[in-house]
Protein backbone atom coordinates (compact mmCIF):
# COMPACT_ATOMS: atom_id res chain seq x y z
CA UNK A 1 0.00 0.00 0.00
CA UNK A 2 2.76 2.39 0.99
CA UNK A 3 4.60 1.58 -2.28
CA UNK A 4 1.54 2.42 -4.36
CA UNK A 5 1.02 5.69 -2.44
CA UNK A 6 4.69 6.60 -2.83
CA UNK A 7 4.72 6.00 -6.59
CA UNK A 8 1.36 7.76 -6.97
CA UNK A 9 2.80 10.93 -5.37
CA UNK A 10 5.76 10.82 -7.73
CA UNK A 11 3.62 10.18 -10.80
CA UNK A 12 1.18 12.98 -9.90
CA UNK A 13 4.00 15.47 -9.30
CA UNK A 14 5.63 14.44 -12.59
CA UNK A 15 2.35 14.80 -14.47
CA UNK A 16 1.87 18.31 -13.05
CA UNK A 17 5.44 19.24 -14.02
CA UNK A 18 4.94 17.71 -17.46
CA UNK A 19 1.77 19.70 -18.11
CA UNK A 20 3.30 22.98 -16.92
CA UNK A 21 6.51 22.47 -18.89
CA UNK A 22 4.49 21.64 -22.03
CA UNK A 23 2.62 24.89 -21.58
CA UNK A 24 5.93 26.77 -21.26
CA UNK A 25 7.28 25.04 -24.39
CA UNK A 26 4.25 26.28 -26.27
CA UNK A 27 4.59 29.76 -24.80
CA UNK A 28 8.35 30.33 -24.98
CA UNK A 29 9.55 27.85 -27.65
CA UNK A 30 12.71 27.54 -25.58
CA UNK A 31 14.92 24.45 -26.00
CA UNK A 32 15.63 24.42 -22.25
CA UNK A 33 11.96 23.77 -21.53
CA UNK A 34 12.02 20.88 -24.03
CA UNK A 35 14.97 19.34 -22.19
CA UNK A 36 13.30 19.82 -18.81
CA UNK A 37 10.15 18.28 -20.25
CA UNK A 38 12.12 15.29 -21.57
CA UNK A 39 13.63 14.88 -18.10
CA UNK A 40 10.13 14.68 -16.61
CA UNK A 41 8.75 12.41 -19.35
CA UNK A 42 11.65 9.96 -19.09
CA UNK A 43 11.39 9.76 -15.33
CA UNK A 44 7.62 9.34 -15.61
CA UNK A 45 7.94 6.55 -18.20
CA UNK A 46 10.31 4.67 -15.88
CA UNK A 47 7.77 4.93 -13.05
CA UNK A 48 4.89 3.98 -15.36
CA UNK A 49 6.72 0.92 -16.65
CA UNK A 50 7.38 -0.21 -13.07
CA UNK A 51 3.73 0.31 -12.16
CA UNK A 52 2.47 -1.33 -15.36
CA UNK A 53 4.47 -4.50 -14.64
CA UNK A 54 3.24 -4.49 -11.02
CA UNK A 55 -0.36 -3.97 -12.17
CA UNK A 56 -0.50 -6.49 -15.03
CA UNK A 57 1.83 -9.17 -13.68
CA UNK A 58 1.29 -8.66 -9.94
CA UNK A 59 4.98 -8.27 -9.13
CA UNK A 60 7.86 -5.84 -9.53
CA UNK A 61 9.83 -6.31 -12.78
CA UNK A 62 11.94 -9.45 -12.96
CA UNK A 63 14.40 -7.52 -15.13
CA UNK A 64 14.44 -3.81 -14.36
CA UNK A 65 16.58 -2.81 -17.33
CA UNK A 66 13.77 -0.91 -19.07
CA UNK A 67 12.99 1.30 -16.07
CA UNK A 68 16.70 1.83 -15.54
CA UNK A 69 17.14 2.93 -19.16
CA UNK A 70 14.39 5.47 -18.69
CA UNK A 71 15.94 6.84 -15.51
CA UNK A 72 19.38 7.01 -17.16
CA UNK A 73 17.76 9.00 -19.95
CA UNK A 74 16.13 11.39 -17.49
CA UNK A 75 19.44 12.20 -15.79
CA UNK A 76 21.19 12.61 -19.14
CA UNK A 77 18.51 15.13 -20.08
CA UNK A 78 19.09 16.89 -16.76
CA UNK A 79 22.85 17.10 -17.46
CA UNK A 80 22.13 18.52 -20.91
CA UNK A 81 19.59 20.94 -19.45
CA UNK A 82 22.12 22.32 -16.97
CA UNK A 83 24.83 22.53 -19.61
CA UNK A 84 22.57 24.40 -22.04
CA UNK A 85 21.36 26.76 -19.33
CA UNK A 86 24.95 27.60 -18.34
CA UNK A 87 25.80 28.18 -21.98
CA UNK A 88 22.76 30.36 -22.59
CA UNK A 89 23.31 32.52 -19.51
CA UNK A 90 27.09 32.74 -19.50
CA UNK A 91 28.09 32.22 -23.11
CA UNK A 92 29.61 29.30 -25.00
CA UNK A 93 32.96 29.64 -23.23
CA UNK A 94 31.48 29.53 -19.72
CA UNK A 95 33.98 26.82 -18.78
CA UNK A 96 36.69 29.49 -18.77
CA UNK A 97 35.04 30.87 -15.61
CA UNK A 98 36.16 27.86 -13.62
CA UNK A 99 39.20 28.38 -11.47
CA UNK A 100 42.29 26.73 -12.95
CA UNK A 101 44.37 27.12 -9.76
CA UNK A 102 43.75 26.72 -6.05
CA UNK A 103 42.44 23.98 -3.83
CA UNK A 104 38.79 24.65 -4.67
CA UNK A 105 39.13 23.19 -8.17
CA UNK A 106 39.66 19.69 -6.71
CA UNK A 107 36.42 19.67 -4.69
CA UNK A 108 34.06 18.76 -7.61
CA UNK A 109 36.21 15.70 -8.39
CA UNK A 110 35.13 14.20 -5.04
CA UNK A 111 31.83 13.38 -6.78
CA UNK A 112 33.49 10.53 -8.69
CA UNK A 113 34.96 8.55 -5.74
CA UNK A 114 31.70 9.11 -3.87
CA UNK A 115 29.59 7.74 -6.76
CA UNK A 116 32.02 4.83 -7.27
CA UNK A 117 32.04 3.96 -3.56
CA UNK A 118 28.26 3.97 -3.34
CA UNK A 119 28.06 1.84 -6.51
CA UNK A 120 30.35 -0.75 -4.93
CA UNK A 121 28.06 -0.82 -1.88
CA UNK A 122 24.90 -1.27 -3.99
CA UNK A 123 26.55 -3.98 -6.09
CA UNK A 124 26.44 -6.27 -3.04
CA UNK A 125 22.75 -6.82 -3.81
CA UNK A 126 22.27 -5.08 -7.17
CA UNK A 127 23.49 -5.66 -10.68
CA UNK A 128 27.03 -4.49 -11.53
CA UNK A 129 26.24 -3.04 -14.97
CA UNK A 130 23.28 -0.86 -13.97
CA UNK A 131 25.04 0.34 -10.82
CA UNK A 132 28.14 1.26 -12.83
CA UNK A 133 26.07 3.25 -15.33
CA UNK A 134 24.22 5.01 -12.50
CA UNK A 135 27.56 5.82 -10.86
CA UNK A 136 28.88 7.36 -14.09
CA UNK A 137 25.75 9.42 -14.72
CA UNK A 138 25.27 10.66 -11.15
CA UNK A 139 29.02 11.22 -10.85
CA UNK A 140 29.00 13.51 -13.90
CA UNK A 141 25.82 15.24 -12.69
CA UNK A 142 27.24 15.84 -9.21
CA UNK A 143 30.61 16.93 -10.58
CA UNK A 144 29.01 19.50 -12.92
CA UNK A 145 26.62 20.87 -10.31
CA UNK A 146 29.24 21.15 -7.51
CA UNK A 147 31.61 22.86 -9.96
CA UNK A 148 28.90 25.29 -11.05
CA UNK A 149 27.91 26.09 -7.46
CA UNK A 150 31.54 26.75 -6.51
CA UNK A 151 32.58 28.88 -9.46
CA UNK A 152 29.54 30.50 -11.05
CA UNK A 153 28.16 33.66 -9.47
CA UNK A 154 24.90 33.76 -11.47
CA UNK A 155 22.04 33.36 -8.99
CA UNK A 156 19.77 31.33 -11.27
CA UNK A 157 22.52 28.86 -12.22
CA UNK A 158 23.56 28.49 -8.57
CA UNK A 159 19.99 27.82 -7.42
CA UNK A 160 19.48 25.32 -10.20
CA UNK A 161 22.67 23.44 -9.36
CA UNK A 162 21.99 23.45 -5.63
CA UNK A 163 18.65 21.83 -6.45
CA UNK A 164 20.41 19.22 -8.61
CA UNK A 165 22.69 18.38 -5.66
CA UNK A 166 19.63 18.04 -3.38
CA UNK A 167 17.97 15.83 -6.03
CA UNK A 168 21.07 13.58 -6.17
CA UNK A 169 21.13 13.52 -2.36
CA UNK A 170 17.48 12.35 -2.47
CA UNK A 171 18.32 9.63 -5.01
CA UNK A 172 21.29 8.36 -3.00
CA UNK A 173 19.20 8.55 0.17
CA UNK A 174 16.44 6.43 -1.32
CA UNK A 175 18.88 3.89 -2.81
CA UNK A 176 20.78 3.59 0.47
CA UNK A 177 17.56 3.27 2.49
CA UNK A 178 16.28 0.52 0.22
CA UNK A 179 19.66 -1.20 0.57
CA UNK A 180 19.32 -1.43 4.37
CA UNK A 181 15.55 -1.61 4.83
CA UNK A 182 12.93 -3.43 2.80
CA UNK A 183 9.84 -2.85 4.98
CA UNK A 184 6.89 -0.86 3.62
CA UNK A 185 6.51 1.26 6.74
CA UNK A 186 6.11 5.03 6.74
CA UNK A 187 9.12 5.31 9.06
CA UNK A 188 11.31 3.90 6.29
CA UNK A 189 13.45 6.87 5.06
CA UNK A 190 13.12 5.53 1.50
CA UNK A 191 9.65 7.07 1.23
CA UNK A 192 10.79 10.39 2.66
CA UNK A 193 13.66 10.61 0.21
CA UNK A 194 11.27 9.79 -2.63
CA UNK A 195 8.99 12.59 -1.45
CA UNK A 196 12.02 14.90 -1.48
CA UNK A 197 12.73 13.91 -5.10
CA UNK A 198 9.10 14.63 -6.04
CA UNK A 199 9.42 18.03 -4.40
CA UNK A 200 12.63 18.70 -6.36
CA UNK A 201 10.75 18.07 -9.62
CA UNK A 202 8.33 20.85 -8.73
CA UNK A 203 11.08 23.23 -7.60
CA UNK A 204 12.90 22.89 -10.95
CA UNK A 205 9.79 24.36 -12.51
CA UNK A 206 9.62 27.19 -9.98
CA UNK A 207 13.27 28.14 -10.50
CA UNK A 208 13.03 27.99 -14.28
CA UNK A 209 9.64 29.75 -14.27
CA UNK A 210 11.07 32.57 -12.14
CA UNK A 211 13.93 32.94 -14.59
CA UNK A 212 11.44 33.28 -17.46
CA UNK A 213 9.47 35.87 -15.47
CA UNK A 214 12.57 38.00 -14.82
CA UNK B 1 4.68 -22.09 -34.97
CA UNK B 2 5.39 -19.12 -37.23
CA UNK B 3 8.00 -19.55 -39.91
CA UNK B 4 9.23 -15.98 -39.89
CA UNK B 5 12.01 -16.62 -42.39
CA UNK B 6 9.52 -17.96 -44.96
CA UNK B 7 7.21 -15.00 -44.43
CA UNK B 8 10.19 -12.69 -44.73
CA UNK B 9 11.32 -14.22 -48.04
CA UNK B 10 7.80 -13.97 -49.41
CA UNK B 11 7.45 -10.30 -48.42
CA UNK B 12 10.98 -9.18 -49.15
CA UNK B 13 11.35 -10.80 -52.59
CA UNK B 14 9.13 -8.33 -54.51
CA UNK B 15 10.65 -5.42 -52.62
CA UNK B 16 14.14 -6.65 -53.44
CA UNK B 17 13.28 -6.94 -57.14
CA UNK B 18 11.75 -3.47 -57.06
CA UNK B 19 14.93 -2.08 -55.47
CA UNK B 20 16.88 -3.42 -58.45
CA UNK B 21 14.47 -1.93 -60.97
CA UNK B 22 13.69 1.57 -59.67
CA UNK B 23 16.12 4.45 -59.24
CA UNK B 24 16.72 7.56 -57.14
CA UNK B 25 14.61 8.32 -54.10
CA UNK B 26 12.23 5.40 -54.85
CA UNK B 27 15.10 2.96 -54.58
CA UNK B 28 16.22 4.52 -51.30
CA UNK B 29 12.70 4.38 -49.88
CA UNK B 30 12.25 0.71 -50.81
CA UNK B 31 15.70 -0.14 -49.42
CA UNK B 32 14.76 1.43 -46.09
CA UNK B 33 11.54 -0.57 -45.96
CA UNK B 34 13.43 -3.74 -46.77
CA UNK B 35 15.97 -2.86 -44.07
CA UNK B 36 13.11 -2.37 -41.59
CA UNK B 37 11.73 -5.86 -42.37
CA UNK B 38 15.21 -7.38 -42.06
CA UNK B 39 15.65 -5.62 -38.71
CA UNK B 40 12.38 -7.12 -37.50
CA UNK B 41 13.54 -10.63 -38.41
CA UNK B 42 16.93 -10.06 -36.74
CA UNK B 43 15.25 -8.62 -33.64
CA UNK B 44 13.18 -11.76 -33.25
CA UNK B 45 16.36 -13.87 -33.29
CA UNK B 46 18.28 -11.62 -30.92
CA UNK B 47 15.33 -11.28 -28.50
CA UNK B 48 14.92 -15.07 -28.43
CA UNK B 49 18.64 -15.42 -27.75
CA UNK B 50 18.53 -13.00 -24.80
CA UNK B 51 15.32 -14.56 -23.46
CA UNK B 52 17.08 -17.93 -23.43
CA UNK B 53 20.23 -16.43 -21.94
CA UNK B 54 18.38 -14.74 -19.06
CA UNK B 55 16.02 -17.73 -18.69
CA UNK B 56 12.85 -15.67 -18.85
CA UNK B 57 9.41 -16.53 -20.16
CA UNK B 58 7.94 -15.10 -23.39
CA UNK B 59 5.65 -12.59 -21.63
CA UNK B 60 8.57 -11.07 -19.70
CA UNK B 61 10.76 -11.10 -22.80
CA UNK B 62 8.06 -9.20 -24.72
CA UNK B 63 8.27 -6.20 -22.39
CA UNK B 64 11.76 -6.46 -20.86
CA UNK B 65 13.98 -7.61 -23.72
CA UNK B 66 12.22 -7.16 -27.08
CA UNK B 67 11.73 -3.35 -26.91
CA UNK B 68 15.41 -2.70 -26.19
CA UNK B 69 16.56 -5.11 -28.90
CA UNK B 70 14.03 -3.85 -31.47
CA UNK B 71 14.76 -0.16 -30.98
CA UNK B 72 18.53 -0.68 -31.07
CA UNK B 73 18.45 -2.88 -34.18
CA UNK B 74 16.00 -0.51 -35.89
CA UNK B 75 18.45 2.30 -35.30
CA UNK B 76 21.41 0.48 -36.90
CA UNK B 77 20.51 0.89 -40.63
CA UNK B 78 20.06 4.61 -40.19
CA UNK B 79 23.29 4.90 -38.22
CA UNK B 80 25.03 3.10 -41.08
CA UNK B 81 23.36 5.43 -43.60
CA UNK B 82 24.45 8.53 -41.68
CA UNK B 83 28.01 7.38 -40.99
CA UNK B 84 28.82 5.77 -44.33
CA UNK B 85 26.82 7.92 -46.77
CA UNK B 86 27.02 11.12 -44.70
CA UNK B 87 23.30 11.56 -45.17
CA UNK B 88 21.61 14.88 -44.53
CA UNK B 89 18.92 15.64 -42.00
CA UNK B 90 15.84 15.27 -44.24
CA UNK B 91 16.98 12.04 -45.87
CA UNK B 92 17.87 10.51 -42.51
CA UNK B 93 14.58 11.47 -40.86
CA UNK B 94 12.60 10.03 -43.77
CA UNK B 95 14.84 6.96 -43.63
CA UNK B 96 14.15 6.36 -39.92
CA UNK B 97 10.42 6.61 -40.51
CA UNK B 98 10.55 4.22 -43.48
CA UNK B 99 12.64 1.70 -41.54
CA UNK B 100 10.01 1.88 -38.78
CA UNK B 101 7.21 1.35 -41.30
CA UNK B 102 8.98 -1.70 -42.78
CA UNK B 103 9.54 -3.06 -39.28
CA UNK B 104 5.90 -2.55 -38.26
CA UNK B 105 4.63 -4.08 -41.52
CA UNK B 106 6.63 -7.26 -41.09
CA UNK B 107 5.71 -7.51 -37.40
CA UNK B 108 2.02 -7.13 -38.30
CA UNK B 109 2.23 -9.80 -41.00
CA UNK B 110 3.79 -12.21 -38.49
CA UNK B 111 1.04 -11.35 -36.01
CA UNK B 112 -1.64 -12.02 -38.64
CA UNK B 113 -0.15 -15.37 -39.63
CA UNK B 114 -0.08 -16.38 -35.95
CA UNK B 115 -3.46 -15.08 -34.76
CA UNK B 116 -5.58 -14.91 -37.92
CA UNK B 117 -7.51 -12.10 -39.52
CA UNK B 118 -11.09 -12.81 -38.44
CA UNK B 119 -11.51 -9.99 -35.96
CA UNK B 120 -11.52 -6.69 -37.87
CA UNK B 121 -11.41 -4.49 -34.74
CA UNK B 122 -8.41 -6.34 -33.38
CA UNK B 123 -6.65 -6.12 -36.75
CA UNK B 124 -7.40 -2.39 -37.00
CA UNK B 125 -6.10 -1.76 -33.49
CA UNK B 126 -3.03 -3.83 -34.17
CA UNK B 127 -2.34 -2.21 -37.54
CA UNK B 128 -2.73 1.39 -36.47
CA UNK B 129 -1.42 0.92 -32.92
CA UNK B 130 1.79 -0.92 -33.77
CA UNK B 131 2.37 1.18 -36.87
CA UNK B 132 1.91 4.42 -34.95
CA UNK B 133 4.09 3.23 -32.06
CA UNK B 134 7.01 2.25 -34.33
CA UNK B 135 6.75 5.46 -36.36
CA UNK B 136 6.53 7.49 -33.14
CA UNK B 137 9.64 5.86 -31.68
CA UNK B 138 11.45 6.41 -35.00
CA UNK B 139 10.37 10.05 -35.05
CA UNK B 140 11.54 10.52 -31.46
CA UNK B 141 14.97 9.13 -32.37
CA UNK B 142 15.06 11.37 -35.46
CA UNK B 143 14.31 14.43 -33.33
CA UNK B 144 16.95 13.27 -30.87
CA UNK B 145 19.49 12.92 -33.67
CA UNK B 146 18.95 16.11 -35.57
CA UNK B 147 16.71 18.68 -34.02
CA UNK B 148 17.96 19.29 -30.52
CA UNK B 149 21.72 19.58 -30.43
CA UNK B 150 24.43 21.30 -32.36
CA UNK B 151 27.57 19.52 -31.12
CA UNK B 152 28.75 15.95 -31.58
CA UNK B 153 29.14 14.94 -27.90
CA UNK B 154 25.76 16.42 -26.97
CA UNK B 155 24.20 14.70 -29.98
CA UNK B 156 25.60 11.31 -28.94
CA UNK B 157 24.41 11.69 -25.34
CA UNK B 158 21.06 13.10 -26.42
CA UNK B 159 20.46 10.36 -28.98
CA UNK B 160 21.30 7.67 -26.41
CA UNK B 161 18.84 9.30 -23.99
CA UNK B 162 16.10 9.50 -26.64
CA UNK B 163 16.76 5.86 -27.58
CA UNK B 164 16.30 4.86 -23.90
CA UNK B 165 13.12 6.93 -23.82
CA UNK B 166 11.78 5.18 -26.96
CA UNK B 167 12.60 1.75 -25.48
CA UNK B 168 10.58 2.46 -22.33
CA UNK B 169 7.64 3.79 -24.32
CA UNK B 170 7.77 0.67 -26.51
CA UNK B 171 7.94 -1.57 -23.41
CA UNK B 172 4.86 0.04 -21.81
CA UNK B 173 3.04 -0.35 -25.15
CA UNK B 174 3.98 -4.05 -25.32
CA UNK B 175 2.71 -4.65 -21.77
CA UNK B 176 -0.61 -3.01 -22.49
CA UNK B 177 -1.27 -4.65 -25.88
CA UNK B 178 -0.51 -8.07 -24.44
CA UNK B 179 -3.84 -7.85 -22.56
CA UNK B 180 -7.34 -7.36 -23.93
CA UNK B 181 -10.10 -4.86 -23.25
CA UNK B 182 -9.60 -1.25 -22.27
CA UNK B 183 -5.79 -1.55 -21.95
CA UNK B 184 -5.52 -2.66 -25.57
CA UNK B 185 -7.67 0.27 -26.69
CA UNK B 186 -5.69 2.79 -24.68
CA UNK B 187 -2.34 1.36 -25.81
CA UNK B 188 -3.39 1.47 -29.46
CA UNK B 189 -4.96 4.92 -29.46
CA UNK B 190 -2.27 6.77 -27.44
CA UNK B 191 0.47 6.38 -30.12
CA UNK B 192 -2.00 7.48 -32.81
CA UNK B 193 -2.95 10.58 -30.82
CA UNK B 194 0.72 11.31 -30.14
CA UNK B 195 1.54 11.00 -33.86
CA UNK B 196 -1.15 13.59 -34.60
CA UNK B 197 0.22 15.80 -31.79
CA UNK B 198 3.82 15.48 -33.04
CA UNK B 199 2.67 16.33 -36.56
CA UNK B 200 0.75 19.38 -35.33
CA UNK B 201 3.67 20.60 -33.18
CA UNK B 202 6.22 20.02 -35.95
CA UNK B 203 4.06 22.04 -38.34
CA UNK B 204 3.83 24.85 -35.82
CA UNK B 205 7.40 24.89 -34.55
CA UNK B 206 8.98 23.60 -37.75
CA UNK B 207 10.92 21.10 -35.60
CA UNK B 208 11.22 18.40 -38.25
Amino acid sequence: MMDVFDTAIQIVSLLICLAISLWFIYKTRDKAWVLLNLFYVSYLLGDLYWQAVAFYYGDTPQISVVSDLSWYASYIFLILFIFMECERRLGRDFQSLFDKAGFKRFIPYLAYPFAAGMAVLYMQIGKPVSNTIYAIITGVLLYCSIRNVLFIKDRYIRNLNILVIINCFGEYGSWTSSFFREDADISNPYYWFNALISLCFLIYLIIKGKEVAT
Amino acid sequence: MTYMENTYICLAAPLFLAVLCVKGSFRRALTFMLAGMTCCLLSAYVSSFFAALFEIDLATAAHAVAPAVEECIKFLPILFYIVVFEAGKDNSINGIILVSVGFATFENVCFLTSYGTENLISVLLRGFGTGAMHVLCGTAIAIGLFSMWDRAWIRIMGTFAVLCFAITFHAIFNIMVSTSGISLWIASTVPMLLIILVFAISQRLKVI
